[in-house]
């Protein structure tokens, strides 16, 4: 009888844990839904134009500090919840804890991976290719393809279709894993990503950046790949400039 | 329940989550090959062969099962076209390899097995970038009996490339040798070997049943005959038509015009051979430079001891994520390069061969078709059941 109610009291915090695992993902779900601006509303089979140059727009986009430090007050209120107390195991953003700590580091790397303040992005009918100043460019083609993944020791990279969003999934060798989810509002004026950095140990961290479109000057320069030469360049004639 | 146990328990479902998506991209394998062929010395004669020694063969044009498992996206295409250059590009480097040894008759680069020729050499490139080459090569003679079968792996090392790529401001600038030679010099030592262990009575029975086979490919009915196949399936010549043989005389007329052909054709093999060899190296030493700065970069990470889960930890995990994608891409980039540099000498390769159209395998086949109506217009009238002698 004790044995029968140790084991009861013992599955006890593993049902809370899978509940409050639950939901936890589905907040997380909800979370990234509510805060894509543009996902709703389109026709799942023709894919959003997201080609043209990109400018950030610093007074919409999330600022990295204060969305670490919402994403630790809204941590502590949870574990206050789930725990059912209201001192205990506060988290400060000195980050004592070893989830804080993490976090810490994502919120960090998640700015340093969205620093970019233009892009560049190519869309032809088989590929989107988005080019970010200092980091490599992104490129997924347009529809869901097993080809549409990037592999090396240091990182897997998948890409792919979720509705109108464009999302990447980088897991880093390290178990570090990022997502960009890119969409596009329907006028092709505005251009959102969403940053999420997370890994085993702690909760993700959601970043979003918005772009305004606008019309980055013309070169009038065209360049050609050689292997033996570099890169080739030659300026267009007025009319190939036109074109 | 405190906090860390409960993502302790949670990141073990996303870690299951990880390690079962990392299984399922797991890449392809690489084939695994025999030991490196080392450093070889081409066995070398001072003088050729006379004719009645010489054997002649064809090298033909290597297939490819080589893959780029590693950069498929948007290169893959041209990755598929550089694979494509390298089938009709490394048969000429053994071709080279094999006139240069001295051993042997003519040796020609061809798209389809000769049946005038004693011996063809077939190879498959199993894999291939700057830093190893491993081959298939199957060579058989014409009688049937394969000389070999096996795999060739060989190594390039850091000295098989100059200090720095020549950037080709002078295209007379490339590599003195190819940075595969030994896997070259491998193969032709191993079919010396073959030749060598020959007695006199089977060298004959190679030729003589080269002759009939080239015969018999014109006219079947007048020399099918000649030849029979055993329970392995090697042919042999049961006897030999007299050498005053009308029919067999417009044989050797036809053999030598055939001969002229195989010459053009391999002439532009050659040709192909010269025009892509400076960018082809070039190419190859990008590849292999690729390929240890990858090694080297696998090698940093595994050292590393910085804090895991430190931000110094997981933004320098990325930033050798972030240069193996960008120096991918670079090579990609790099191949459209060398695919565009290549295409006029891939053209040319295709360009008509004596009135002949299509791509230089179709040029082929059309002029075997050609040498078979010619000796059908030249034969007619005479008898098709030549006087023979015992071989």
């Amino acid at each position: 009888m004790m044995q029968a109610k140790r084991k009861a009291t013992s599955r006890k915090p593993l049902i809370r844990l899978g509940l409050i695992f639950i939901a936890g993902l589905s907040v997380l779900n909800s979370a990234i839904s509510a805060e894509d601006p543009f996902a709703q509303g389109r026709s799942a089979r023709l894919r959003p134009n997201f080609e043209g140059s990109w400018e950030k727009d610093f007074g919409r986009s999330d600022k990295w500090d204060v969305e670490l430090q919402r994403t630790i007050d809204q941590l502590n209120r949870e574990m206050e919840r789930s725990q059912g107390r209201g001192d205990g195991g506060n988290i400060g953003i000195s980050g004592s804890r070893r989830g804080a700590g993490n976090l810490i580091s994502h919120a960090r790397l998640a700015e340093l991976i969205t620093r970019q303040t233009t892009m560049r992005i190519v869309q032809t009918d088989t590929e989107v290719r988005i080019e970010r100043p200092g980091d490599a460019a992104l490129i997924c083609s347009t529809k869901n393809s097993d080809e549409d993944s990037f592999n090396s020791p240091h990182g897997k990279e998948y890409c792919g279709w979720d509705r109108q969003q464009l999302v990447f999934q980088i897991s880093l060798a390290d178990g570090v894993f990022i997502e960009h989810r890119f969409s596009v509002d329907p006028g092709g004026e505005s251009l959102s990503m969403l940053t999420s950095v997370s890994s085993r140990n702690s909760l993700p961290f959601n970043l979003i950046s918005f772009y305004n479109s606008y019309d980055a000057p013309e070169d009038g320069i065209h360049c050609v790949q050689t292997l033996s030469r570099g890169r080739v360049c030659s300026a267009l004639s007025p009319e190939e400039a036109a074109r | 329940m405190s906090y860390i146990l409960i993502w302790r328990r949670a990141g073990a479902f996303v870690a299951l989550a990880l390690l079962l998506a990392s299984c399922a991209a797991a890449p392809t394998p690489q084939p695994v090959g025999p030991p490196p062929v080392g450093t070889v010395s081409l066995v070398t004669a001072n003088n050729s062969p006379s004719a009645e020694q010489a054997f002649d063969i064809g090298v033909l044009v290597f297939s490819s099962q080589a893959g780029n498992d590693e950069i498929v996206r948007s290169g893959a295409e041209i990755f598929s076209q550089i694979r494509k250059t390298e089938t009709q590009y490394l048969p000429v480097a053994l071709r080279s390899t094999l006139v240069a040894s001295n051993q042997w008759g003519i040796v020609r680069v061809l798209p389809d097995a000769d049946p005038s020729l004693d011996l063809i050499v077939e190879g498959t490139i199993l894999s291939s970038d700057g830093a190893g080459l491993l081959l298939h090569i199957r060579a058989t003679d014409s009688t049937g009996r394969i000389w070999l079968d096996r795999d060739y792996a060989d190594n390039a090392r850091v000295a098989d490339y100059p200090d720095a790529a020549p950037m080709l401001l002078d295209r007379g600038l490339t590599f003195g040798q190819d940075p595969f030679q030994d896997i070259y010099a491998a193969i032709a030592n191993d079919l010396l070997a073959v030749r060598q262990n020959l007695t006199q009575a089977e060298f004959n029975a190679i030729h003589n049943v080269s002759r009939m086979r080239y015969a018999s490919d014109l006219s079947p009915e007048a020399f099918s005959r000649y030849l029979e196949q055993d329970a392995l399936g090697l042919l042999s010549v049961n006897r030999l038509p007299a050498s005053n043989d009308p029919l067999l005389r417009n044989v050797a007329d036809i053999r030598a015009r055939n001969e002229v052909f195989i010459d053009t054709i391999d002439e532009y093999y050659e040709a192909l051979y010269q025009d892509v060899k400076p960018i082809y190296d070039i190419w190859r030493q990008y590849s292999f430079e690729q390929v240890e700065e990858e090694s080297a970069s696998l090698e940093r990470s595994r050292s590393g001891n910085t804090n895991s889960g430190s931000f110094e930890a997981i933004s320098q995990n990325y930033n050798r994520y972030k240069w193996s994608k960008i120096f991918e891409q670079e090579f990609v980039a790099l191949a459209s390069g060398f695919v565009s540099e290549t295409a006029p000498a891939v053209l040319e390769l295709s360009r008509n061969v004596n009135g002949l159209t299509g791509p230089v395998e179709e040029q082929y086949a059309q002029w075997r078709v050609l040498l078979r109506g010619l000796f059908e217009i030249e034969t007619e009238g005479l008898n098709t059941s030549p006087s023979f002698n015992t071989p």
